[in-house]
């Protein structure tokens, strides 16, 4: 026991000294999430005919999620707290909601017409007493109100930001708390947590297309072996796809940036490789040519080069490629076991887990290799980072709780969270895109 | 650095350690093998070997487990006898048609990354075996990483039993 102690302390100090000394040859870079000021909301019930106070709830929820905001307490305002209708400029009442400490004043209206719920918003600078944004969204009532509370949400963040909130996104994950490893997909806040698949065979590594309509996977399901499936939104079956190449183990795929394409970890002779291939499993281009382990492809996001894992050079780390193959570049040198990278969709950093005294941290390298920073660190294990589509959060799976969780944390290392709670493992988290 | 070379002095002091209750679990293994005679040599062998009831209800679950070291994929000495008797008895029953060598792996690190040395694994069994004279058409390989632990647990005492290639049908 003593032992291990000592090695975590030992592998942690020098893993320490060496980021900070390559950070000091370099131009320093700080991780912020550019967000770190909070805009304080006086946000109105919207008046109408759905029930406007869960309304109001689900859009404080989702603004929350963004922690850029602290709502203001209703008996604070000066002002009514339901919209009846939305202001024109002379009678928004500026000076009221700047005087309880408002920055934002957000009120809308919403209701049920024809089978259909209308909501309509305006968000108001209080400072300048602006009209920052007004807009109207509809959908069929049967779905979920809620869906555009997020929506909204979304919106007001971009609006302040320049960048749209990811509230209204989803995330799908690997759990076991039936027992089999299965996929499930929840919305980004945790809520709505629900399985897409229930085959009882291993299931896992689920990623979502480009367009947010299909998640592929791994499954052991057909002939107990590893194949890769598609199950695309609202068509029930799911599809195996790539059979021409099935003959061979494939371990795991991802999307290329562009949707036609795919990163696939496959083992043409008992050693795993990366190809790039088409969706229909033809031209197969085999990108890397080595008697080691090559797994874990994530794309740049414009498509151009890719990061994946090698152990070349004795131990696992992470490389860097072009989407041919070509100029691989070696990428992290401290400790020896870096894997699961993942690339921001800002292109800035690339996140992945680092063996530190035998458990995992998640890291932060820009793909230049000139800072590498720890994201979060705990003495149990944190794995399989995966980003928000606006860059400004991490997910991944902790034991940190005892069983594995999913969690999300913001870039700047702030606001850690826990999103799943199941009993059994929740782990292999990836962030699907903003909704169409 | 010379903390760092104090670090490497320990982790394989850790690794030597969990390597010996490893080396324990094998000899139990083939204790319990020739106690239920799955073998041909038991000394209770009635001598028809190959025809025997000893031989013919002798199923593809009782073919010997082979353990491996942590983050490795070489066959350790102490498998050999098991791994040879494996063979012969993979080559008298040739009605169980195809055997799947099964690569298994403990559950620390990327499940990623373990289902490579999972598969690894699978494939120095499978070379071994061919080796010893099994058809290599006989033999399939297969990688479930670290999704299918023979042991639950979090430690040492479980992860020693995980890294292993099973067999099955």
């Amino acid at each position: 026991m003593r032992a291990a102690l000592l090695v975590a302390i030992a592998v942690c100090s020098v893993a320490v000294t060496a980021a900070d000394v390559r950070a000091a040859e370099r131009p320093a870079v700080v991780v912020t999430s550019g967000k770190e000021q909070q805009f304080s909301v006086a946000l109105q019930k919207f008046g109408g005919n759905f029930d406007a106070e869960a309304y109001r709830e689900g859009m404080q929820a989702a603004l929350e999620f963004s922690n850029l905001f602290r709502l203001i307490d209703r008996k604070a305002f000066l002002g009514p707290t339901t919209t009846e209708v939305l202001s024109e400029r002379e009678d928004v009442g500026c000076l009221e909601w700047s005087t309880i400490g408002a920055d934002i004043f957000v009120e809308g209206v919403q209701r049920v017409e024809q089978e259909q719920f209308i909501a309509e918003f305006a968000v108001w600078d209080l400072a300048g007493c602006q009209r920052k944004l007004s807009r109207r969204y509809r959908q069929a009532s049967s779905a979920d109100p809620l869906i555009l509370a997020k929506r909204m949400a979304d919106d007001i963040v971009e609006v302040l930001t320049g960048v749209r909130g990811v509230a209204s996104t989803e995330l799908t994950f690997v759990s076991k708390r039936g027992g089999n490893s299965e996929i499930f997909v929840m919305n980004a806040d945790g809520g709505n947590q629900r399985a897409a698949t229930a085959n009882r065979s291993i299931n896992n590594f689920p990623s979502w297309s480009p367009s947010g309509d299909a998640i592929i996977y791994t499954s052991y399901r057909s002939e107990n072996r590893p194949m890769l499936y598609l199950s695309t939104r609202g068509r029930g079956k799911p599809g195996r796809i790539l059979g021409p190449l099935s003959s061979k183990p494939l371990y795991r795929a991802v999307f290329h940036p562009s949707g036609r394409e795919l990163a696939v970890v496959m083992s043409p002779t008992g050693s795993t490789e990366i190809y790039r291939v088409d969706l229909a499993g033809k031209n197969p281009r085999r990108l890397t040519q080595n008697r080691s382990i090559e797994v874990s492809p994530s794309w740049s996001p414009d498509g151009s080069k890719l990061a994946f894992v090698s152990d070349r050079s004795g131990s696992p780390q992470i490389y860097l490629m072009d989407s041919d193959g070509a100029n691989v570049k070696r990428l992290t040198f401290n400790g020896n076991y870096n894997t699961n990278p993942a690339w921001s969709p800002d292109g800035r950093w690339i996140a992945y887990q680092a063996r530190v005294g035998g458990q995992f941290d998640i890291w932060l390298i820009d793909p230049e290799g000139s800072v590498n920073l720890p994201l979060i660190s705990h003495p149990r294990s944190d794995e399989s980072p995966c980003w928000s589509p606006d860059s400004t959060k991490i997910a991944f799976s902790s034991t940190r709780r005892g069983s594995a969780d999913i969690y999300v944390i913001d870039s700047s290392g702030d606001h850690l969270r826990r999103l799943t709670s199941s009993r059994g493992d929740d782990t292999s988290p990836s962030w699907g895109p903003y909704p169409r | 650095m010379k903390r760092r070379f104090g670090a490497i002095v320990i982790a394989v002091v850790a690794v030597a350690l969990g390597s010996a209750g490893c080396a324990s679990k094998h000899a139990e293994s083939a204790d319990d093998a020739m106690d239920q005679g799955t073998g041909t040599g038991s000394e209770f062998d009635d001598g028809s070997v190959g025809q025997g009831s000893s031989v013919s209800t002798s199923t593809i679950s009782d073919l010997e487990t082979i353990y491996f070291d942590f983050d490795k994929s070489t066959i350790r000495n102490d498998s050999a006898g098991m791994l040879r008797n494996n063979a012969s008895v993979i080559k008298e029953n040739a009605d169980w048609g195809q055997v799947t060598v099964e690569g298994n792996t403990d559950e620390r690190g990327s499940e990623e990354y373990n289902l490579a040395l999972g598969e690894r694994r699978a494939m120095a069994v499978k070379r071994y075996l061919v080796d010893l004279g099994v058809p290599g058409s006989r033999l399939r390989t297969v990688s479930f990483g670290e999704a299918k632990p023979a042991v639950p647990g979090h430690d040492e005492s479980a992860w020693h039993y995980n890294r292993r290639s099973d067999f099955s049908n």
